[in-house]
């Protein structure tokens, strides 16, 4: 089983530990405006170098703008590097230039990571129970597209009801990465950090400027019916689920690497 | 500019059209679907019963009454994904759709858009909001997989719809312009909605044939009182607070304490939760005065949310539309058109628009 450890933001590397891990996942999955600079990347890609492993680097979203954006950083990135993408532009933009492996990143592979859901456990119908616990990546024509785009791995996240999937069955098998111990539950745009810390007092929600303060603040959420709390990290939010599936079983569902994140990766 | 109106009911259909709807969009949650996957795990992403028609039957009542006004009749299929058992029952459910005489389906899975594509579905498809898509690249993907229409996410801005519409000149642009926008990226978002109809089922119909009913003129009011229930009814013990609460995870009861960085964002944060704004169920939510933006970018249809809203509100929003949309086509200068604008959602909706309600803050002023 291969460790890889996730750090958002290329600054934090300056702390990051790196005994144990054989990959650095380096960048932001949810916010464009924290994709690495490629001054950033250059450094991290030396650091991963000095630590003799490889970097995968992970990219959000993008507008067609965040889109223009990628294409120099992607550049810099060694022939055969993975990229963790969450936009079917990006994934795009990676196969056509032929040059690097895409990855399909925890927001295009759909798993429902509300923590409510064990709430319900008891009340669904047990086929509902199994649709939550499965994602579209057992889905013939989805592994058809991915084998199109030359796509071999995928982010799996580790939602409360548990995964159950087959990505090494099937005439186009995947590999799977198991992120932990945090889970996304969901992002915005209409960046609450932002909206806090710009328009204090004011109504409105929308897509402003900022400061990047997120870069160094986080907080918990406490909602009385989500029975555990919630981490505000960014412009996603977070649970964290210490419960890890064995290795055998990680190893049936096609998962042969785990994805740590010290803190939510955003 | 042509008009989509949400319907959940066969008897809206024709006022809606005749108030100005030039399309009509709706779901089906079949008794099959729901016996197997309840409403949680709804075929449409609308998670609440109240939304959809309840049967096949039904949508050949809508279909039939919208192509005699002469209007054209959307489906929606639109859940994020469906797992491999579920693709039989799916497609089972579109032929259905197809065989009432829709024109089009609104889908969000990919794989479920290359499926219809290898199928050639009888019908346009269009890539639902959820499907995410932020760029043109993406947008060129879809259409690759068959999609022939566009809805936009609600998370772009005025100036980014009107980018991404240069690049993809070709693909017929659809963007919701009224009522709920969530803070949350709808194509990423995994919270859970329709909880309260099976953890509460009696409460759960009482209190959505209320929200269904004539009296849901006052929806807005009542949704905003159980938004802020919680703050005090914890006193009144767990269930109201938990009833309150099922609807919406964004809902006002949420406490944020900090644990690196600033600690004076805490209250502020704290604060946007609590404010006077229901994003998923309330009846607020406008982009109106930018129609003229949105018509230059090239978008071509603007949308009505809202499949569970009372008829009343419906038709109350496609009228305020379409006298909007009259109103662009006869006034020149923006300026003047947005005070026009102003001036007719106070008349509709007998209040102010105000920046809380507002789609495109950081544009529309």
């Amino acid at each position: 089983m291969e460790r890889a450890v996730l750090v958002s933001r290329a600054p934090l590397l300056d702390t990051l530990d790196w005994t144990g891990y054989d990959r650095l996942y380096l960048g932001n999955g949810y916010c464009q405006r924290l994709i690495p600079t490629p001054d950033q990347l250059r450094s991290a890609l030396d650091r991963a170098d000095d630590a003799h492993i490889p970097l995968t680097l992970v990219t959000p979203p993008v507008t067609d703008n965040g889109l223009d954006d990628l294409g120099p950083v992607l550049d810099l990135l060694p022939k055969g590097a993975e990229v963790v993408a969450n936009d079917w532009g990006v994934i795009d933009l990676v196969a056509e230039a032929g040059r690097l492996q895409p990855v399909v990143g925890g927001l295009l592979h759909k798993q429902k990571r509300g923590p409510r859901i064990m709430m319900a456990k008891d009340l669904l119908p047990p086929e509902a129970w199994d649709r939550f616990r499965t994602s579209n990546m057992d889905v013939v024509a989805m592994r058809e597209i991915l084998a199109l785009y030359g796509i071999k791995r995928v982010e799996v996240e580790n939602p409360f009801q548990g995964v159950s999937l087959d990505l090494a069955g099937g005439e186009k098998p995947l590999f799977g990465s198991l992120h932990h111990p945090y889970v996304c539950v969901t992002m915005s745009r209409y960046c609450l950090l932002a909206l806090a810390s710009t328009r204090q007092g004011l109504p409105e929600w929308g897509i402003y400027p900022c400061s990047r303060m997120c870069t160094n603040s986080s907080f918990q959420l406490d909602h009385p019916t989500m029975g555990v709390p919630l981490y505000l990290k960014g412009c996603a939010v977070f649970v964290k689920n210490d419960a890890l599936p064995g290795d055998k079983e990680l190893k049936d569902m096609g998962i042969d690497r785990t994805v740590v994140s010290q803190i939510p990766p955003a | 500019m042509d008009i989509l109106a949400p319907v959940n009911r066969a008897d809206e259909v024709e006022q809606l059209i005749r108030s100005g709807a030039a399309e009509i969009y709706c779901s089906v949650l079949s008794p099959q679907w729901r016996e197997r996957y309840s409403n949680v795990g709804s075929i449409s992403r609308e998670e609440f019963t109240l939304s959809s028609l309840r049967s096949y039957e039904e949508l050949e009542q809508v279909t039939s009454i919208a192509h005699d006004n002469g209007a054209r009749v959307s489906v929606a299929f639109n859940q994020d994904f469906y797992s491999s058992k579920q693709l039989p029952l799916v497609l089972k459910e579109v032929d259905q759709a197809v065989g009432a005489g829709i024109d089009n389906l609104i889908i969000a899975d990919v794989a479920l858009m290359a499926t219809l594509r290898d199928r050639e579905v009888e019908c346009d498809v269009h890539a639902s909001s959820i499907a995410a898509v932020f760029n043109a690249r993406a947008a060129r993907f879809l259409q690759r997989l068959g999609v022939s229409r566009l809805i936009l996410p609600h998370h772009l801005t005025l100036n980014e719809v009107r980018t991404l519409a240069e690049r993809v000149p070709d693909i017929p642009l659809e963007a919701f312009v009224l009522n709920a926008r969530c803070p949350n990226v709808e194509g990423f978002c995994g919270y859970l909605h329709g909880l309260l109809e099976i953890a509460y089922p009696r409460r759960a119909g009482a209190l959505f044939s209320v929200l269904g009913s004539r009296w849901g003129a006052a929806r807005s009011t009542i949704v905003g009182a159980l938004l802020r229930l919680p703050r005090w009814s914890q006193r009144l013990g767990p269930l109201a607070h938990h009833a309150s609460l099922y609807l919406c995870p964004n809902a006002a009861a949420v406490r944020v304490s900090c644990l690196e960085g600033d600690h004076a964002l805490a209250p502020a944060i704290e604060e946007r939760f609590g404010m006077d704004w229901c994003p998923n169920v309330g009846g607020i939510g406008c982009g109106v005065c930018a129609l003229g933006m949105l018509r230059d970018a090239g978008v071509s249809v603007v949308k009505v949310q809202g499949r569970n809203y009372p008829t009343a509100k419906k038709l109350a929003d496609v009228r305020f539309l379409r006298s909007a949309l009259d109103a662009l086509e006869n006034l020149k200068g923006g300026d003047t058109f947005h005070e026009r604008c102003r001036a007719l959602y106070s008349d509709s909706y007998d209040r102010p628009c105000s920046l809380a309600e507002c789609y495109w803050p950081e544009e529309v002023r």
